[in-house]
């Protein structure tokens, strides 16, 4: 039976991505380091999409929780009632991607319960301090990380590539890169190939963005890769030999 | 001593059994759920050739007939595994847990692809079958049988009056393996190697998907949890998990065995025509026995009340 099928587009054409407009293969996580209750909204070009509460608590609940922000809307914008609730650990982490779709998503956090409205997340703005921001990069090629913030601006090259044919690839390995003092990146360079993650951790407000610069034309072939087969099953006949299917032989008699 | 002797030769004999033998058609079609792929398989056969040989111990053997293909359609579905970028854990220093990113997949929804070649070409197999001669009497007055599991492949239709009726009834069949040769995994690797390509568009994109799946044959050989010889999995599903060979085993069998006797003997036999307006002459026939020797089949009866 023949199922509907579609390619993901956008996961082969997303070739920029900025913190402040978060796409498919673009990743923000917020920490909640202190118990309280907060407010959540969702924006896709600068249109409120969805709103939720989130409640982190001293235990008891999960450390991490991913919101795919393209199967969100359809629900009335500016509705409180009946919002839904996310609970999450005190130190547990908010991840907000995209799996699908172009649409840009911008995402607000404010904490609920202190006399002044206290705005802990806009994306729009700046990954806060102690956030992380992760692309996962596909075309293969040379990436330019640019970091900005209030105490500076940083600069860093990725450089992505399909692995030698015999290369087992591991799209699940991501490498980390510290944003410190002045924007600057710690590595600032890195090497990952198609399909792999790169995740900056934020150490100061900044605002990242991560841009193909010279696409790479010069495939390597993939294939290789793949794990020893599995060992041949128990049970076979020997090959080349008839088999013999026994009859019974019964007599009906209509006498 | 019987009143009615019949010899007949094995010449004679092989051709009454030609005519039954041209008569009997395989015709099959199933498919089976395996999980991460379906199988199946649309299949129809016929036999030629063959030798007979009559044996001093009362029995036939029939050997060497080609069991032939006019049909053998096999068909593979696969479910292609999710394809996906990203994901993975990062270990983070305390007090921050390890963060575990999203995996973003290629295809919305599970492609799979099918392919359904005709091997009929490439697979050769002989049948054999030892068999006793069994008499069987026909009463016409008694109902049909309920259920009528010869109704299929009952040649002609029951008998309107009593009769004898003579069976070459098989103690054992035997029938050639599946012995698919390599081309044949040459075929279907190609083939689904192609129909995969076919959902995935070319360039870059092809090599980056490629790469992440491992090339196509590693992928295919996954999916279908086989070691490298894809045609001797194939043996495997139509010697074992289709069970085709049971299957072809059991309709000569019973084609033979039970429904369709080699020779036919009314009772009572009309010896004599209806003629210037007599009626014919028949007479009863009683006690038809058959035997073989190593030259002829001989049949046996008493006449009269």
């Amino acid at each position: 039976m023949k199922k509907n099928l579609t390619l993901n587009r956008p996961v082969f054409e997303q070739q920029a991505f900025d913190s402040s407009a978060l796409t498919v293969l673009a990743t923000l996580f917020h920490r909640f380091v202190e118990p309280a209750d907060y407010d959540l909204t969702v924006r896709r070009d600068d249109r409120v999409i969805h709103r939720a509460s989130v409640r982190v608590a001293a235990e008891g609940a999960p450390s991490q929780l991913n919101l795919d922000l393209a199967k969100l809307g359809g629900e009335p914008a500016c509705a409180r009632e009946g919002a839904p609730v996310y609970t999450l650990a005190a130190g547990g982490v908010l991840g907000l991607y995209a799996s699908a779709g172009v649409g840009r998503y911008a995402v607000t956090i404010v904490r609920l319960d202190q006399r002044e409205k206290r705005i802990v997340l806009d994306s729009a703005r700046a990954v806060p301090a102690g956030d992380l921001f992760a692309v996962t990069l596909v075309r293969p090629g040379l990436y330019q990380a640019l970091t900005v913030g209030d105490q500076g601006r940083g600069k860093g090259e990725l450089r992505v590539a399909l692995p030698k044919e015999g290369d087992k690839l591991r799209v699940d390995q991501a490498t980390l890169i510290e944003l410190g003092d002045q924007g600057l990146l710690r590595p600032d360079a890195a090497k990952l190939f198609s399909g792999q993650s790169v995740v900056f951790q934020c150490k100061l407000p900044t605002r990242i963005q991560v841009q193909l610069v010279k696409p790479d034309d010069a495939i390597t072939g993939g294939g290789g890769g793949g794990g020893t087969p599995p060992p041949v099953g128990p049970g076979r006949p020997p090959r080349g030999e008839p088999i013999r299917v026994r009859r019974e032989v019964i007599t009906r008699d209509h006498r | 001593m019987a009143h009615l002797n019949v010899a007949v030769s094995e010449e004679a004999f092989r051709r009454s059994f030609e005519l039954l033998q041209r008569a009997l058609v395989f015709e099959k079609a199933d498919s089976k759920d395996m999980g991460a792929f379906t199988a199946g398989y649309d299949v129809k056969a016929h036999l030629e050739g063959g030798n007979i040989d009559f044996r001093a111990d009362n029995s036939v053997l029939i050997d060497s007939l080609d069991l032939k293909w006019d049909r053998l359609k096999f068909s593979l579905g696969l479910d292609i595994p999710e394809i996906c970028v990203g994901g993975g854990c990062i270990n983070m220093p305390w007090p921050i847990p390890d963060i575990c990113l999203p995996r973003i997949c290629i295809f919305t929804g599970d492609p799979d692809v099918s392919i359904a070649p005709d091997l009929s070409s490439v697979v050769a197999q002989e049948l054999s079958l030892a068999a006793r001669f069994t008499v069987r009497y026909y009463d016409a007055s008694l109902p049909p049988p309920s259920p009528d599991l010869c109704a299929p492949l009952r040649l002609d239709p029951l008998p309107d009056h009593n009769q004898w009726q003579l069976y070459l009834d098989p103690e054992w069949i035997d029938l050639d393996l599946f012995d698919f040769p390599d081309i044949v995994g040459d075929l279907i690797e190609n083939a689904l190697t192609n129909a995969v390509k076919a959902l995935i568009p070319g360039g870059w994109v092809r090599d980056v998907i490629l790469a992440i799946i491992g090339g196509i044959a590693d992928l295919i050989r996954f999916i279908l949890d086989i070691p490298d010889k894809i045609e001797e999995w194939l043996n495997d599903l139509f010697n074992i998990s289709f069970g085709l060979l049971d299957l072809i085993g059991q309709l000569v069998g019973e084609f033979l065995g039970r429904c369709n006797p080699v020779y036919r003997l009314d009772d009572p036999l009309e010896i004599m025509p209806a003629s210037n307006g007599l009626i014919p002459v028949r007479i009863p026939v009683r006690n038809l026995a058959a035997g073989v020797n190593d030259v002829e089949l001989v049949l046996q009866a008493d006449v009269g009340a």
